[in-house]
């Protein structure tokens, strides 16, 4: 219930230029984990041959 | 009922402001969702007639037995080609223009987060294709090596090898640009009020869809870079004679390839889970159930990847394990299945084309499903491992699945992006033409792949003649019943003159139709008010 209540708690700034810094910072996270997925990929097939 | 929101009255007086003019500039340099939506579902309309036409050749060719009409090497041409662009340019694009048209729309957000970046994730397709379609008319033809692109066959090809890796890299690069674009602007960009559980499931089955863009469209590039590699720069990473395992890539292939079934039906959960409440007037049964489910099939999504390939002989741990995580997904399918026979039950139910539509998905979707736990088995798999069964499972989830939740979508948005209704009469035509021949495309596939006819072959046995004649006659009818589908929507937003309401559907609730229609080209500018009765799922009032 406690996880729960986190994700439904509504701490997201008003101002909408704030929330699109935030998401710009959530989009580099994102590309971040796509780069390292694809490293890992590519670094399994070389381990696994 | 939802009140019309005091919040967003200023975008109604806006609504015919700020709209670039010019051709070029409002539809090349966009960065509105609504205008980008138009142009992915405009472009996988496209594709799937090019992506279909492709398919009529293979109906055409084994419509009798014998070779009728083209060269096997040109039929092996038409299957690649069509699994390719009616996966990638067809059902994955139009279910990212529905994300664009109604995910800011229904979180209350002015638009995606990244509006240019959604802008390039659109404009890569169109070159992407063309470089792809580009390849039937070189020396050697078109990828012949089917969507899968398994080497060392696909590695066989002249220059097609190159282009065909190339076009696949940047589909990937624009679906993971527009599922970075997506999460972000879900988790950023909700009006207050909209908690993750107060959203529509439509939003919530793009989030997971997202994620799981994130998480294995990267696994395709690097498997596919590592072809190229293998073709032109000497490696052998699936080349047996240089130390390297072609199973090897299968394996990779299918960890991307599993989750990519779930990314081309996900959303189709989401729009049926959208329709079905405003058709039976009722909310949603088990909203939080069905988010969960949602997650978890997302989850096993990626545990069961090798039960594609059962019979390249796996130690039997192996395949007992796959075996069973895949059965594994019966269950939260079946919850999902159970709640929107709930959600009608006892509904004051109405069944106009989007309703037809989401029902015939509830029905034809769960057969996709039957013969999907089937294959699971593995002794029964390998009876059906690379027959027409095969076939007819994955176009009974991805056409009277994926296909038909997506006309659902455009029938139940329609109104509300053109301000105009479509005609009934010819939506309810368009439907039951396409629900009669899209079973008689492939139901009798069904019967030939349990006779043993292979999948991906040009010719066959006399005794399979009947099915594939009757199959054959399906495809076509199934084929031209599309035009009509084009026909109404041209006529709804060109020549209609019955105005759409603001709400269109007496039972429909959420944001989106607190918004007038047509939708304003600028909406939501200033964060809603969301007040109790607005949202769908959930209370906002405590």
């Amino acid at each position: 219930m406690k996880a729960l209540e986190m994700v439904q708690h509504d701490d997201r700034p008003e101002d909408i230029e704030a929330r699109r810094a935030a998401a710009r910072r959530t989009a580099w996270i994102l590309a971040g984990v796509v780069v390292a997925i694809f490293v890992l990929a590519i670094l399994q097939g070389v381990l696994m041959r | 009922m939802a009140a019309v929101n005091p919040a967003i009255q200023p975008d109604v007086h806006a609504s015919h402001d700020h709209k670039p003019h010019g051709f070029l500039h409002r539809w090349l340099f966009t960065t509105n969702h609504k205008d980008i939506g138009t142009l992915y579902l405009i472009f996988s309309l496209t594709m799937f007639f090019i992506g279909g036409s492709f398919a009529m050749v293979i109906r055409a060719e084994l419509f009798q037995p014998g070779m009728q009409l083209v060269q096997p090497e040109f039929f092996n041409e038409m299957t690649s080609m069509h699994g390719l662009i009616m996966i990638f340019g067809a059902i994955m694009p139009a279910f990212v223009g529905l994300a664009n048209w109604m995910l800011p729309m229904m979180i209350g957000a002015p638009d995606m987060a990244l509006p240019r970046l959604n802008n390039w994730s659109f404009w890569i397709l169109p070159f992407a294709f063309l470089m792809l379609i580009s390849t039937m008319f070189m020396p050697g033809g078109g990828p012949q090596g089917g969507w899968t692109m398994y080497p060392p066959l696909a590695l066989e090809g002249g220059m097609n090898v190159a282009f065909a890796i190339f076009s696949v890299h940047m589909m990937g690069i624009s679906s993971i640009m527009g599922a970075i674009n997506i999460i972000a602007t879900i988790l950023n960009m909700r009006a207050p009020g909209v908690d993750l559980l107060r959203m529509p499931v439509f939003v919530w089955s793009w989030l997971i869809t997202a994620f799981l863009l994130i998480a294995v469209m990267p696994v395709l590039a690097g498997a596919i870079t590592m072809l190229l590699t293998d073709k032109y720069f000497g490696t052998s990473f699936f080349h047996a004679a240089g130390g390297g395992d072609p199973v090897m890539y299968q394996h990779i292939f299918w960890f991307f390839g599993h989750p990519e079934v779930y990314i081309m039906i996900l959303p189709a959960f989401g729009i049926v889970s959208e329709i079905v409440p405003t058709f039976s007037r009722k909310p949603l049964f088990g909203y939080q159930a069905m988010v969960y489910a949602l997650a978890c099939i997302a989850f096993l999504s990626f545990i069961v990847w090798a039960h594609h390939m059962f019979t390249v002989g796996m130690p039997l741990g192996g395949n007992l394990f796959f075996m069973y995580g895949t059965m594994l997904i019966a269950i939260p399918t079946g919850v999902k299945i159970f709640n929107w026979v709930t959600t009608m039950w006892g509904g004051s139910l109405t069944f106009e084309t989007p309703m037809l539509f989401a029902c015939a998905f509830v029905i034809l979707f769960s057969i996709g499903g039957f013969s999907g736990v089937s294959l699971a088995l593995v002794p029964a798999d390998f009876q059906y491992q690379d027959t027409f069964f095969v076939v007819a499972h994955f176009h009974y989830v991805l056409v009277t699945g994926a296909a038909f939740a997506i006309m659902g979508a455009v029938y139940y948005w329609l109104p509300k992006w053109s301000g105009h209704m479509y005609s009934e009469k010819w939506g309810k035509i368009h439907f039951w033409s396409s629900a009669i021949s899209v079973n008689l495309l492939f139901f009798p596939q069904h019967f030939l792949g349990l006779a043993g006819m292979p999948r991906r072959i040009p010719d066959y046995n006399v005794a399979f003649a009947d099915f594939n004649m009757l199959s054959s006659i399906g495809g076509f009818w199934f084929g031209a019943t599309q035009l009509i589908f084009v026909g109404v929507i041209i006529h709804c937003v060109y020549f209609s003159k019955q105005r759409a309401t603001e709400r269109v559907w007496e039972g429909a609730k959420g944001l989106e139709w607190t918004l007038p229609s047509p939708a304003p080209y600028h909406s939501f500018t200033h964060p809603p008010v969301v007040t109790a009765g607005m949202l769908a799922h959930g209370d906002v009032s405590h």
